[in-house]
């Protein structure tokens, strides 16, 4: 049950002397690493970078980013079942991987993305492509259900016709279609309909960040459902409430898919 | 504001009648949140449920733990009290604040810098102690699983959380346990939780945390998984499938159809592991997975045999320093990490034990005693500062012992004396034991 990228077998422990020694503070003796054998999440996030959003808003974006990741990691040090793999797909007229190959959250730097001068912010073909990375064969077949985030600050600008070719590009996927797909808006005015259609789940609403600690916020909490997803047994109940706001109000499709009580 | 205590609460209990003050909140569930509560200065942690079905059950099994009182084992962290609230409706119940210094088995298994084998073989005798501490009342815990339990590997300790689903095996059980845990008969739904589902996922739990993955997911699990169209298949399914209608052991050595993944951790640990522990892992995962019954499973008194035999036989290859078992049954051992040929190390030989005298064995009171206290040190083996390699045994008792080496005169070794290691018999009073040589440092 391991993902990409994960070193096998043995490591030396020289090798990762530098590392933090959390819980002992007596000497390591030589042993086996590597973890335990998880099952890889693939976590993918779709960062605008339209020209729109030059200034404070990339610069928060950037930053919200960064702060989410060690979320995302400690609660994978957690883990027993989920080994989460980062992609980064950046978009402005044209799609391009900020980070293509999935990178463990744990070992993760976040490097910066930098707006597009004049760039307009077309989902479609972002979809599109996120829609090829998650093809059957693309990602391992004992990967768990994968988690999308999309973060914008602005309406579709697609041409006609291209949004939705890219959503059902994605939606025709499996895997696509079984991501928990989550959006953030980052600015009151940036809600729109393609977002809720993205999500496609009237119960997921878009996230909205009017601020940079909000966006923080925003993506810890998605950072959180994605981490509930893959739990047997999550409280759905709590993860909708801190997610949403929505005291006892449970959200079905989302969260009780697969699990067992 | 939830509708749920809130720090500043007040909060009475019920028996004692004494006020706890809530102060911050530090979990929430599905059941309920938990609260750090100050009960005259003294910190305690507060779990209040949210109002709902089953509630008032939980109410009468929590009140039952509470009277019953806490299985004799210190790693359950135990209800002492209900509580209610003059502002909501409700109760809650008090029970002990887990020190910081615990952390949960996967953060543990996840380092990169694994713990020792002795303090993994420790984690593992003493959750297999306390599991057997409270079958043993005639309880069982129902959902056995990473979530429910922390350790601290420092001090060799464990503590299992959530207690509150404890019960008897035919009583009202509001949980079914965590997917990967759960006993086949349980995820096929022909049977309740009960003292033989939690044998089950102790099993499951003492192979993720010696051989770092699941024992039932193979190959052929893996391959029941797909994100092809028309083919995948959900986690419930997939659940049901691979350790529920058709579990195969990763290693079932008569059904080959389930190895393990190519890269999964289970390859490198397993074969490092001595012959008696895999055997018992393999009666778990094959006779055990079929035959749900308390001579189907394999009980705690059989994982405590294997864990203190593991620990008794840690010592480390005189080559590349890699943490190893001696292993007695398999001859010509050699070294997991750098290959190299194994000779046999010295021992000594108990009654009902065999304790390879490495630095940082320990010869504890239940080696000479079998009062099993495993924390009373009666001797330590240590470096011999005369010669690099060579170890000695420190008198921690508070009487001396008779030794007489080979060829040699009978001696006595004071308190906190120490012993050269070398073949001799020895008396320590309690119990009679002999150090035979070993291959190591010229002694063989």
């Amino acid at each position: 049950m391991t993902g990409p990228g994960t070193s096998w077998p043995a490591e030396d422990s020289e090798a990762t002397a530098e590392r933090p020694a959390m819980l002992q503070a007596a000497p390591y003796p030589r042993m086996p690493g590597g973890g335990i054998s998880r099952r890889p999440l693939h976590f993918i996030i779709l960062a605008d970078c339209s020209g729109g959003m030059k200034g404070e808003k990339i610069q928060a974006l950037n930053f919200a980013i960064a702060d989410m990741l060690p979320h995302l990691a400690a609660w994978e040090r957690d883990q027993e079942q989920a080994q989460v793999f980062i992609r980064t797909i950046a978009f402005a007229t044209e799609p391009w991987w900020h980070i293509a190959e999935p990178q463990p959250v744990a070992q993760l730097g976040w490097k910066p993305l930098q707006p597009v001068p004049k760039g307009l912010t077309n989902m479609g073909p972002a979809f599109a492509l996120a829609a090829q990375a998650l093809a059957s064969g693309q990602i391992e077949r004992r990967a768990l259900r994968p988690a999308m985030l999309l973060i914008t600050d602005g309406l579709a600008t697609d041409p006609p016709g291209e949004f939705e070719a890219g959503l059902s590009a994605l939606m025709d996927q499996p895997a696509g279609k079984a991501a928990l797909r989550l959006a953030i808006a980052i600015g009151r005015d940036a809600r729109s309909a393609a977002l809720d259609r993205f999500i496609g789940d009237r119960g997921v609403p878009v996230l909205v960040a009017d601020s940079s600690e909000d966006i923080a916020d925003r993506l810890v909490a998605a950072s959180l459902a994605v981490s509930r997803m893959s739990e047997a047994g999550a409280d759905r109940g709590a993860v909708a409430r801190r997610l949403f706001g929505a005291p006892g109000e449970v959200l079905p499709n989302i969260f009780d898919q697969d699990t067992i009580v | 504001m939830d509708g749920l205590i809130q720090p500043g609460d007040t909060l009475l209990m019920d028996r004692a009648g004494a006020r706890l003050t809530t102060e911050k909140r530090i979990g929430e569930g599905g059941q309920g949140v938990v609260h750090v509560a100050r009960l005259n200065g003294a910190p305690f942690a507060v779990k209040w449920f949210r109002p709902g079905p089953g509630s008032e059950e939980m109410r009468t099994s929590i009140t039952a733990l509470i009277h019953r009182g806490r299985p004799p084992h210190p790693a359950f962290t135990w209800p002492i009290d209900l509580v209610s609230s003059g502002r909501i409706p409700g109760f809650g119940y008090v029970m002990p604040l887990l020190d910081p210094r615990f952390v949960s088995l996967a953060q543990l298994l996840n380092q990169d810098r694994q713990p020792s084998f002795r303090v993994i073989t420790t984690i593992g005798r003493e959750l297999v102690d306390a599991f057997a501490a409270l079958h043993s009342a005639g309880l069982c815990y129902r959902d056995i699983s990473f979530g429910n339990l922390r350790v601290d590997p420092a001090a060799g300790e464990a503590a299992i959380i959530d207690v509150d689903n404890i019960g008897i095996d035919s009583g009202t059980a509001l949980v079914k346990g965590t997917g990967p845990f759960m006993a086949p008969e349980l995820l096929r739904d022909e049977a309740h939780p009960s003292t033989v589902t939690d044998l089950h996922a102790l099993a499951v739990l003492l192979f993720y945390l010696l051989m770092h993955g699941h024992p039932l997911f193979g190959v052929r699990a893996d391959a029941a998984c797909s994100w092809e169209r028309g083919a995948h298949r959900s986690e419930t399914e997939l659940l049901m499938r691979n350790f529920g209608i058709e579990p195969v052991f990763i290693f079932d050595p008569g059904d080959p159809s389930n190895r393990p993944v190519p890269g999964d951790r289970a390859l490198t640990w397993w074969p490092i592991y001595p012959e008696q522990c895999r055997r018992v892992f393999t009666r778990a995962f094959t006779a055990g997975l079929h035959d749900a019954s308390l001579n189907g499973r394999v009980t705690e008194g059989t994982w405590r045999r294997v864990l203190l035999a593991l620990q008794d036989s840690v010592y480390d290859c005189p080559a590349c320093r890699a943490d190893l078992f001696h292993d007695p049954e398999q001859a010509g051992q050699r070294c997991w990490n750098c290959s190299a040929p194994l000779p046999v190390p010295v021992t000594l030989k108990l009654a009902g034990s065999l304790l390879v005298l490495s630095a940082g064995a320990v010869l504890t009171s239940h080696h000479l005693n079998r009062d099993r206290d495993h924390r009373t040190a009666c001797a330590v083996v240590e470096p011999d500062p005369r010669q690099a390699g060579r170890v000695v045994l420190r008198n921690r008792t508070d009487r001396s012992w008779t030794v007489v080496p080979d060829g040699e005169e009978a001696k006595r070794v004071a308190p906190g004396q120490r012993l050269g290691v070398r073949p001799m018999r020895i008396d320590f009073g309690p119990a009679r034991g002999q150090i035979r040589a070993g291959e190591i440092h010229g002694l063989g």
